[in-house]
C-alpha cells in the first residue's frame, strides 16, 4: 500500500473499492458548524466554523457562525452536555449567519447549563 | 490561484492549528433595548488561531457588504482573498464588527458606554444576577 499525499485534489468521484459516490455527497452531508460550550464559564471546549458565541442573559446564547448559510432550513440541532433529563434546550435560527441556544429546567425556566449544537446545511 | 471557499480553509487549518483562548471579552449593551442585560462576546478559540495564523480569514468588508447582499444570492466572503495574521486586539475588532449590531459599535451617539473590551477576569464569576448585568458607568470594572 501506498500513500499519495497532495494539498489540494480535484476529485469528483469517490470509491471505496465497490461504492462510487460524489464528492458533494461528502461535502454536503458534513456538519458546517458544531461546538461544545461550558456556559458557566461561557467557556467554549471546542468547534469548528465558528467566530463568537454571544451570552444575552441566563439560558440564552447566540451563536455567530464564521459561514453564512444559503437559507434558514439547514437542520440545526442543540443538546445539553447534563446527565439530568429535566433539562431542555431549544436552537433557532436568527438569520442566515447566527443561531440562537436557550437552555431551560423543567418548569420552563432558563437556567444556565453546559451545551453543544450542530448545523447541517447548504453555504452561500 | 483560487483560495477555495472559506469553510474549506477552515476545515484544513482546524486540523493543523492549536486553538487559542482568548483574554479578552466584549461587553456590550443593546441601545434598542435598555432593560435587557449587559451581553457577553467570547471570541471563539479556534477562529482566534485563524486570525493569529493569518491566511485564512476575509476582509472584514466583505462581510459587511454581504450584509446587503439578499439570502439565496452569491456572497463575497467566502472566496475573498484571505487577510494577513492579525493581533489578538485586532481579531477583537474584527468581531465586533462581524458579530456586534452596527447600532451598537457604529451608529450609537448617546453618552452612556454601552460597549467595553474587558480583560476575561472582569467578567463576574458568580451568575446569580446575570439577568441584571450592566456595563458599570463609573469604573472600569465588567458589572
Amino acid at each position: 500500500m501506498s500513500t499519495l499525499e497532495v494539498t489540494t485534489a480535484k476529485v469528483t468521484n469517490l470509491n471505496d473499492g465497490t461504492t462510487t459516490v460524489a464528492t458533494t455527497f461528502v461535502t454536503n452531508g458534513s456538519a458546517k458548524a458544531w461546538l461544545k460550550v461550558t456556559k458557566s464559564s461561557d467557556t467554549i471546549n471546542d468547534s469548528f466554523s465558528v467566530t463568537s458565541i454571544t451570552d444575552t442573559a441566563t439560558g440564552k446564547t447566540t451563536v455567530n457562525s464564521a459561514v453564512t448559510f444559503g437559507n434558514t432550513n439547514g437542520s440545526l440541532l442543540g443538546t445539553n452536555n447534563q446527565s439530568s433529563t429535566a433539562l431542555g434546550v431549544y436552537v433557532n435560527w436568527s438569520s442566515t449567519t447566527a443561531w440562537v441556544v436557550f437552555t431551560k429546567d423543567s418548569g420552563g425556566s432558563f437556567v444556565d447549563h453546559d451545551w453543544s449544537s450542530v448545523i447541517h446545511g447548504d453555504l452561500a | 490561484m483560487t483560495h477555495g471557499h472559506l469553510w474549506d480553509r477552515l476545515a484544513e487549518a482546524k486540523t493543523r492549528l492549536k486553538p487559542v483562548q482568548s483574554k479578552y471579552r466584549v461587553l456590550f449593551e443593546d441601545p434598542n433595548a435598555p432593560d435587557e442585560p449587559a451581553k457577553v462576546l467570547v471570541p471563539d478559540p479556534n477562529w482566534m488561531a485563524c486570525a493569529l495564523e493569518g491566511g485564512i480569514l476575509p476582509p472584514i468588508e466583505t462581510y459587511q457588504r454581504d450584509r446587503d447582499v439578499p439570502d439565496g444570492q452569491p456572497k463575497e466572503h467566502p472566496y475573498a482573498a484571505p487577510i494577513p495574521a492579525m493581533t489578538e486586539e485586532e481579531a477583537i475588532e474584527y468581531l465586533i464588527m462581524k458579530d456586534i449590531p452596527p447600532n451598537v459599535w457604529r451608529d450609537y451617539e448617546g453618552n452612556r458606554c454601552i460597549m467595553r473590551i474587558v480583560p476575561v477576569e472582569l467578567i463576574p464569576s458568580d451568575r446569580s444576577f446575570r439577568n441584571a448585568w450592566k456595563i458599570n458607568q463609573e469604573t472600569e470594572m465588567a458589572a
